[in-house]
């Protein structure tokens, strides 16, 4: 997957809609908690490693699509299938709205949330990112300039991604905490025959 | 042994900057490799921080000059954007009103005022002072702007939002926001989004909402009515504003009642989880206590979905017939005892009914107007 164009086909059709898929997953299958959502997210880009994306026309409904699948998989999977989880899957509301409509606005949000994220990196782990991002340095050169070693370079920017990883996480799983499922404990085996 | 994911996330970051900045050696290879084969998570997290990292040049480019050569670090040309000391040459780059509404950054700059931008930030430092300074801000627009007519793509993952939805009689419409969180708009109802960097903004010009609030401490979240307005960071709660009365119903979280024309934010009073408030139009207010699962209920119907949790499925037949004009019958007394677990569309019967029948195998069958489930014959 050494492939820049994936990663840019990536960046520009599945990263924008994680947000709302997490949003999603959150509302509509209660059963899952934090690091269930996380698992879900990482094994759906894993798909996306082979995936032939030049024929995938919509990216959001693949990764909607991506994500029922799992969900499916891992309720035959279950040796019990929560009736909840059946009833949700089975009602699948995948919004068929698309959020965001005035796209061509959102560059200067991006750019501010970048920045404040930026802005709180520890001084010289911001400043070997600005140096990379911003000025399109090279690690090497990064280094030289820093006066630091390649390795210790590679360690900032890390770090860096590393936020901006965990920001997009995150933000939008605060909210989780807060709600935990009420129903949570029932499961069907009273239920069932 | 087994990472939890912001491990693996820390890992893939590492390996993501290692892939992109050089050739990994035979060793890192080998790692590598060991890593990505142990879990297929680990592939699918190392492909998301690649795809992000690679997305931030794309950012990055926006902000200045995409790629100077080594020489000019310490020369002439390099922008500091993020960098918080701003050299007083960059305001008189900015548009020319001294304190312009967000909005109007959006007007096409052109493209030489970057360059402004640039010369003028050459001395900047990289001093270590990382707040958010006021005199920053209006920086930060002025090359904000400059991307933005420079941007069309749609990869944006942190989006702003400026659009109004209305919702018709009988209609109940789901809208996701940019940040994740989720707007139900009951019927005949009409809200405007406005999201920008201080604060997220929804105002209700009539009818009522559901609003479910991802946690965003900076941008707080504010629903506007006429008389008053709502306010919370990350919570769950319903305003309605119909016939210059508004109620408040509040599931999780606190909120603060704001009062629209007192001075500016003035909070009424908080509104606490499990509590419902209610502005008259003479702004008296009245808070009264709810039991959570009553607060939730209340809830669940304007969000499409009934809750049951272990309700016999007479009664939640009951409610769902009570919203649907095609009808589930029990055709065998001995099923209405029985315990139904789950969150459902109110609008759906017969994907309700479809449910039940796996899970207490019996048979849905349709027969006219109605869905009947029954009791499967002996085997």
């Amino acid at each position: 997957m050494d492939d820049p164009a994936r990663l840019h086909w990536i960046a520009s059709h599945i990263l924008p809609h994680e947000p709302e898929v997490r949003g999603w997953l959150r509302r509509y299958v209660r059963t899952l908690g934090s690091h269930d959502i996380d698992d879900l997210v990482q094994e759906a880009y894993a798909r996306l490693w082979t995936a032939d994306y030049g024929h995938i026309a919509n990216g959001r409904s693949y990764l909607f699509a991506v994500i029922r699948n799992l969900l499916l998989e891992q309720a035959r999977h279950a040796r019990v299938v929560p009736m909840e989880r059946l009833g949700e899957i089975d009602s699948l509301l995948i919004p068929s709205e698309e959020p965001g409509p005035d796209r061509r606005a959102s560059a200067r949000q991006e750019l501010e949330r970048l920045e404040s994220i930026v802005a709180d990196l520890p001084e010289r782990c911001r400043r070997a990112f600005e140096l990379q991002k911003f000025h399109g340095l090279s690690q090497r050169e990064v280094a030289l300039e820093m006066n630091i070693t390649e390795k210790t370079v590679e360690k900032h920017l890390a770090f860096a991604l590393a936020r901006v990883l965990e920001i997009l996480r995150e933000d939008k799983e605060q909210v989780l905490e807060q709600r935990q499922p009420s129903t949570k404990s029932h499961d069907t085996e009273q239920s069932r025959d | 042994m087994t990472q939890s994911n912001p491990e693996i996330d820390i890992t893939a970051a590492e390996w993501a900057v290692r892939l992109h900045g050089r050739a990994l050696s035979a060793q890192e290879q080998i790692e590598l490799d060991h890593w990505l084969g142990a879990d297929t998570r680990h592939r699918g997290a190392l492909l998301r921080a690649r795809a992000v990292w690679s997305d931030l040049d794309r950012l990055a480019a926006l902000v200045g000059r995409p790629k100077a050569p080594s020489s000019d670090v310490n020369g002439q040309g390099i922008t500091s954007v993020p960098s918080s000391s701003a050299p007083p040459a960059v305001e008189a780059t900015g548009p020319q009103a001294p304190n312009p509404p967000v909005r109007s950054q959006l007007h096409p700059v052109p493209f030489q005022t970057s360059h402004g931008v640039e010369a003028s930030a050459t001395n900047t430092k990289h001093d270590a002072e990382v707040s958010f300074r006021p005199l920053n801000n209006r920086r930060r627009l002025v090359l904000a702007g400059v991307a933005a007519t420079l941007f069309t793509s749609a990869g944006a993952w942190w989006l702003e939002q400026r659009a109004t939805y209305v919702s018709k009689v009988g209609e109940i419409r789901r809208v996701t926001l940019s940040d994740g969180s989720r707007m139900i708009l009951n019927t005949a109802t009409e809200a405007t989004v406005r999201y920008d960097k201080k604060r997220r903004e929804i105002e209700l010009a009539t009818g009522e909402g559901l609003f479910e609030v991802t946690k965003d401490p900076l941008r707080p979240f504010i629903v506007r009515t006429g008389s008053v307005s709502v306010r919370a960071i990350g919570t769950v709660f319903a305003v309605r504003s119909v016939d210059q009365r508004v109620d408040v119903t509040v599931t999780e979280g606190i909120v603060e009642l704001l009062d629209n024309s007192a001075a500016r934010n003035a909070v009424i009073r908080r509104i606490a989880a499990n509590e419902q408030a209610t502005v008259m139009e003479t702004r008296e207010v009245q808070v009264q206590s709810i039991p959570h699962a009553e607060a939730e209920r209340r809830l669940a119907w304007r969000d499409g979905m009934v809750d049951f949790a272990g309700e016999s499925l007479g009664a939640a037949v009951r409610e769902i017939n009570r919203h649907n004009r095609r009808q589930i019958v029990i055709d065998d007394a001995a099923l209405d005892a029985r315990p139904v677990v789950g969150i459902f569309r109110v609008d759906d019967p017969d994907g309700f009914a479809a449910t039940v029948a796996t899970a207490l195998r019996v048979h849905s069958v349709i027969l006219g107007d109605a869905v009947h489930l029954r009791l499967r014959s002996a085997p």
